[in-house]
């Protein structure tokens, strides 16, 4: 048992050793300044428009009339074509899909909501609701005694279990190419639980921010350079929703020329030298003497993001886009609407 | 007398190594960046400052640390290779990997701030973590006053079973962003700095040199245990501080690059194929084989699919295990 004493002993002094030669290669680099992150900015207030302002971007509702009621029984189509008939709005929905429970409660329908999984923490009053699983598995017969009418999932792999026990699933996978199918998205679940004229309204809100972004954007020719760190340099890439932001915002995303989420070799950032960064943990940067040359930290064009905002598909996604645009071009938010 | 040439390709290795990357840089350049950083030679014209950056503070401390960590592994492969008596033994046998795995899902799924004190959390943890992993599967064999040699192996498969439960049933319950824990998990160089290489250093030196001392002592282990005591070994005190030192190697080396399969396994075997069974042969070229080894996988994860980067224990079983099986078929056609 006595060579049980020699072992934690060496390594305490290996530790002792290794510390000491690893402070004096860090003293090396010397210490940057203090550095003041670019603070989280307001949460913008949404803006109130009067629809008759902005040019409207789906001109198929206008030129409908005003359609206020679904028409039952309906159909819809989702992503692999399969098509779900609907004899009246679902009352009891399980919505597996933090997004899907954000919309549900922006259109009025929060109380339709009976169940879903334990990561969903907005609006306040999900706390309430039961949780029926987590990310990646959920308890079907919890789901079953509970009689919901609907369960909505945004991942295949339960489908057919729940079919199988007779109940009637909608799955949509996450967007993840095309901005203006988000707007589409909201006027999809008026559709199905009758509330169409706030889901509209819901939808033109969304379309109109995006619209006015892209008056007040027009006037910009220069694209400025962006990474967006997501953790230990994966980064969203060519066919990203949050590419199509930044190419809504006239931002040049440095990741653009591989698809999907990778991780970005640190010589091509540090070579690249993109003028602002997205990430929550600045400091990995500053600390970090392979970037020293980096213009962010210069200019403290770091930018923490709100997690909720950027990666939930929902209702408080515009809140995402106009914090970054906020950032990005405090020029133009600073006038008075 | 092929320990030089040995170490000579390792050199040109790591120096070819640096040379190729994401961002394109002349040969000369990096040539005139050596020489001027060793003060050999004054330039009119400085070289740009990013491209110093990318040469002497990316990319080179990388190809070090890669070429430590091969070293890390190939050596330990070796030692439990020769320590279990068993072909199959890789770094990983009794649980550093399991162990190190379920700190760092730890870690990473409570939320702790990675940097805690100036001390970065991750290596600390998961050295700790790959470690006890061990001294449980040897307390087990212990305990259990076998005299058998598996009954370490069995107790680390078990342990690392465990650990791997565990590690898994956290992933689950957490908030599923998991894509910094499962690139560490699948290693990677991507953060190589210089604190990380000097870190380290001590650890391989340290080991490796108590390793070498029992070098023929792990030839003589090859007999069954009771002809290597006969011999004059002490093979329960040998055997001890041989896998102490392997474990603490490999640990080290797993706290900062993650789990790198597959270099700890076909670095020995490979050196056997060309060099024979002594172990005083076997272990230090399994060290520079390893080390080669890795540094060109880290080379060939970087440029691939450029500017991406592919986790490094793809690509070694990837294009290790094709050259593996040449030198498997090669060598069982060689007239001995």
């Amino acid at each position: 048992m006595k060579q049980f004493i020699y072992i934690p002993l060496i390594i305490i002094i290996l530790l002792g050793c290794s510390t000491k030669l690893a402070e004096q290669a860090q003293s090396d680099t010397t210490a940057l300044p203090q550095l003041k992150i670019l603070n989280q900015p307001q949460p913008l207030q949404p803006v109130q428009l009067k629809l008759q302002e902005i040019p409207s971007v789906n001109n198929e509702s206008k030129a409908n009339g005003k359609i206020t009621q679904t028409v039952y029984p309906l159909v819809i189509k989702d992503r692999n074509g399969e098509k779900i008939t609907f004899d009246v709005a679902p009352q009891r929905i399980i919505a597996f899909d933090a997004a899907a429970v954000e919309i549900l409660f922006a259109i009025g329908q929060g109380s339709k909501v009976i169940a879903t999984h334990s990561f969903v923490s907005y609006p306040l009053e999900v706390s309430e609701i039961t949780k029926v699983g987590d990310a990646f598995s959920m308890d079907i017969e919890a789901i079953v005694s509970l009689n919901p009418d609907l369960v909505y999932i945004f991942y295949p792999t339960f489908k057919e279990e729940l079919e199988k026990v007779g109940l009637k699933v909608l799955l949509i996978e996450t967007i993840d190419d095309d901005l203006t199918k988000l707007s589409d998205h909201f006027r999809m679940w008026g559709q199905i639980t009758d509330a169409i004229d706030k889901s509209e309204n819901l939808a033109s809100d969304f379309e109109n921010r995006i619209q006015l972004i892209k008056q007040e954007l027009s006037q910009y020719s220069s694209e400025p350079s962006i990474f967006q760190d997501v953790g230990d340099f994966w980064t969203p890439g060519n066919n990203t929703l949050i590419n199509e932001v930044f190419n809504l915002l006239k931002l040049d995303n440095i990741s653009k020329s591989n698809d999907g989420y990778y991780q970005m070799s640190p010589e091509v950032i540090a070579t690249m030298n993109p003028q602002y960064i997205i990430t929550n943990t600045p400091d990995s940067y500053i600390n970090n003497p392979a970037f020293k040359n980096l213009s962010v930290i210069k200019s403290n064009s770091f930018y923490i993001p709100n997690n909720d905002y950027f990666s939930i598909f929902g209702p408080r996604f515009i809140l995402g886009i106009e914090e970054l645009a906020n950032t990005v071009y405090p020029a133009i938010y600073k006038k008075p609407r | 007398m092929k320990y030089i040439v040995g170490i000579l390709i390792l050199l040109l290795t790591i120096i070819f190594a640096t040379s190729i990357g994401s961002v394109p840089i002349d040969f000369d350049t990096i040539l005139k960046s050596i020489v001027s950083k060793l003060q050999l030679w004054n330039f009119d014209e400085p070289i740009n400052e990013i491209t110093e950056t990318v040469i002497w503070n990316i990319r080179l401390p990388r190809v070090i640390l890669a070429a430590i960590v091969g070293a890390s592994l190939g050596l330990s492969g070796a030692t439990y290779q020769g320590v279990f008596r068993n072909p199959l033994a890789d770094p990983y046998l009794i649980g550093v990997a399991s162990g190190s795995g379920l700190a760092a899902t730890i870690i990473f799924v409570s939320g702790l701030p990675l940097i805690i004190f100036n001390l970065n959390l991750l290596p600390i943890g998961t050295f700790i973590g790959g470690i006890t992993a061990v001294m449980c599967a040897y307390m087990i064999s212990k305990i259990s006053q076998s005299r058998s040699i598996t009954t370490i192996i069995l107790a680390g498969v078990a342990i690392g079973a465990f650990a791997s439960a565990l590690s898994g049933i956290l992933i689950l319950k957490s908030d599923p962003d998991v894509r910094p824990l499962l690139s560490w998990l699948m290693g990677g160089f991507i953060s190589g700095q210089w604190n990380k290489v000097i870190f380290l250093s001590p650890y391989l030196c340290f080991g490796s040199i108590i390793i070498y001392f029992y070098a023929r002592s792990i030839n003589i282990l090859q007999l069954s245990d009771d002809h290597a005591a006969s011999l004059g070994v002490n093979v329960r005190y040998i055997r001890f501080i041989l896998i102490m030192a392997s474990t603490l190697i490999t640990a080290s080396a797993v706290s900062f690059s993650g789990i790198i399969g597959f270099v700890g396994l076909a670095s020995p075997h490979t050196v056997r194929l060309i060099w024979g069974e002594d172990y005083r042969k076997i272990l230090p070229m399994s060290a520079i084989v390893g080390s080669i080894f890795l540094v060109v996988s880290d080379l060939i994860s970087r440029i691939i699919m450029s500017p991406s980067e592919l986790p490094v224990g793809v690509i070694t079983a990837l294009f290790g295990a094709p050259f593996f099986i040449y030198l498997l078929i090669y060598s069982g056609k060689k007239i001995k």
